[in-house]
């Protein structure tokens, strides 16, 4: 499916795409939607799974799929071992340039999940009918960041690698904030925020930027079947903490709706009619992940 | 008189490629593109803390007339020994499950008694101590199959794809195949039994075949850096065991080795030199592979 050219997308990067091949069918595979990102002008995508590494992936569109830049990472999940050293090692040696803390296996997640969040289908999902045993970034008392997560954030920032929050808690958040803060690390991302209102109320997001912290907002959960979150409050989010510090992304890549880069497309002109201005949202589509990604 | 085409419709089902975080002689789509040239039908890509799966789907992508299978081998980057991880790998797509290689507790006792098994193992560590894996309740020679092993058994014989053994004990992998045996479940690989020889005595061969195994053998086992084996002992075990229970393969895909199709057809015509017949050839790199990947005859006549 072609995407026009908008001017929001000629240099755009998308942050947070699903593609194919996976568990469940995708709107495409990761080389059809990086050939569609790039014609309509998309300078980058970063790729994501949750279940397993997106690094082969983007190593494979970089090298197959001219005149794009692809990146990949890993979602800390039960999956890759949870939130378990070795693997994050693994990871960014194999060329990961996002790490996701856990989604759909994290124990916030799991609570949303039994009080009717959306997420639960996926929760479910990647379930496959076995237990899972919920992760969390903290350790036992819930007094600090278990030793492992500390391990692995430093791990993260000794490669510049981007530390995404994934599904956790604001109190896991403002903990793996707080630990990013102290050690000078400065490319922590707080996922797709807009999922999460409920909880990541205005002041816990005003701390973790804060602490330094960017944050997202996801076309994901604007869509027709799950979310339907007004773009207005999506625009709020940027009237209220500014665009140097949100990042667009479309979370698409869902069979059934829209691809991802016309996602992205229709997310900036919804933020421009609610008020956004034009400016802000090249800032938040292009100027921002570019930073975040190193690229020039 | 030399055997012509000896890879023609040959299935490879065990090459290691690029991506990885060592060198490899190319990745998935350049050894896919060198194995359909050679005349193949068919590879495995197998990579020990990831699974291969999106790897083998967009090298089906971008290589028609071709296929690539991808895989997963259960160390714990992959969940180790995880009845759900194996769920979402065979639900991805894997055509072969591994169990644990380079985070079994044998690999690590081999490689603490020289095996050029450390070199890889010690690769894959990352300098980062972590706990290895064992099949039986009492470890790597005693007890009873654990429970999460039969569940992983259970689930890649319900998506009907092929088990293999990965780097264990004797007892360890016997055990495995009994179980493998006792639910009827047809497609077990024991992996290259060859590089583990002072273990995997004939007795213990002749044990795993009765109970419906297939034994691997491998091309890696001889190459000049590693292993170094006599062809003579790949052709002591095909006369033992018969080649209808043996399936050869390159494990090749190494930077400093030749191309995993080259390896195989150059293991292929050593072993004829060491008298295997190529019928017997045929039945250990076409007809054995093709049966436990559940494919089609392949439609062009054999060599």
């Amino acid at each position: 499916m072609i995407v026009r050219k908008d001017a929001f997308l000629q240099g755009a990067i998308d942050f947070h795409i699903h593609s194919g091949p996976d568990t469940h069918p995708r709107y495409g595979s990761c080389l059809e939607l990086a050939r569609q990102a790039r014609d309509a002008g998309l300078r980058a995508i970063v790729l994501k799974d949750q279940m397993t590494q997106s690094i082969h992936k983007a190593y494979f569109v970089n090298k197959y799929v001219e005149g794009i830049q692809a990146f990949g990472g890993i979602t800390l999940n039960r999956m890759v071992g949870g939130y378990d050293i070795r693997t994050v090692e693994f990871a960014c040696r194999l060329g990961a340039k996002v790490i996701w803390l856990a989604t759909h296996d994290s124990g916030y997640t799991i609570e949303a999940a039994k009080r009717g969040h959306y997420d639960a289908i996926y929760v479910k999902a990647f379930s496959f009918g076995y237990p899972v045993e919920p992760l969390s970034v903290l350790n036992k008392q819930k007094t600090d960041l278990s030793p492992e997560v500390k391990k692995i954030i430093e791990i993260i920032a000794n490669y510049r690698v981007i530390l995404q929050t994934g599904h956790i808690d604001p109190e896991e958040a403002l903990a793996v904030a707080g630990y990013c803060q102290k050690i000078g690390y400065k490319k922590l991302v707080i996922t797709h925020v807009n999922s999460f209102l409920n909880e990541y109320t205005d002041e816990v997001i005003a701390e973790l930027i804060r602490k330094g912290a960017f944050i997202e907002l996801s076309y994901g959960d604007l869509v027709p079947r799950h979310g339907r979150q007004d773009p207005h409050v999506c625009a709020r989010l940027v009237d209220r903490f500014g665009p140097t510090r949100c990042i667009l992304e479309s979370d698409l890549g869902t069979w059934e709706n829209i691809s991802p880069t016309e996602g992205l497309r229709c997310f900036c002109h919804y933020l421009v009619y609610c008020g956004v201005p034009a400016d802000y949202i090249h800032i938040m589509v292009k100027d921002n992940p570019a930073r975040l990604l190193e690229l020039s | 008189m030399a055997v012509e085409n000896v890879l023609k419709n040959a299935i490879d089902m065990h090459i290691h490629c690029a991506p990885d975080t060592g060198p490899r002689y190319g990745d998935s789509v350049e050894i896919a593109t060198i194995a359909r040239e050679a005349g193949m039908r068919a590879i495995v890509v197998k990579d020990h803390l990831t699974q291969t799966v999106h790897k083998a789907s967009i090298t089906n992508e971008l290589v028609p007339g071709f296929t690539c299978f991808g895989a997963a081998a259960m160390n714990l980057p992959n969940g180790g020994l995880s009845p759900r991880a194996a769920a979402f790998f065979t639900a991805l797509g894997a055509k072969l499950i591994w169990l644990p290689t380079m985070d079994s507790e044998f690999t690590w006792l081999k490689a603490g008694q020289g095996h050029y098994d450390a070199i890889y193992a010690t690769r894959n560590a990352y300098g980062i101590d972590y706990p290895k894996l064992t099949l039986l309740t009492g470890g790597m020679y005693e007890g009873k199959l654990r429970e999460e092993v039969k569940q992983i058994v259970d689930v890649v014989a319900k998506a009907d794809v092929v088990l293999c053994s990965g780097h264990q004990t004797p007892q360890e992998t016997t055990a495995l195949m009994e179980y493998v045996k006792s639910i009827g479940f047809q497609r077990a690989l024991v992996t290259h039994v060859n590089a583990f020889l002072e273990e995997f005595t004939p007795a213990v061969l002749d044990r795993l075949v009765a109970l419906g195994a297939v034994l691997e053998i491998s091309n890696g086992v001889l190459v000049p850096l590693h292993g170094r084996q006599d062809p003579k002992e790949v052709v002591k075990i095909i006369r033992q065991v018969g080649a209808e229970h043996i399936v050869l393969v390159s494990d090749g895909g190494q930077l400093e080795n030749p191309s995993p199709a080259e390896a195989l057809r150059s293991f292929c015509h050593i072993l004829i030199k060491e008298g295997i017949t190529p019928e017997e050839i045929e039945v250990m790199i076409v007809q054995n592979p093709t049966q436990l990947l559940n494919l089609e005859p392949a439609k062009e006549e054999g060599r």
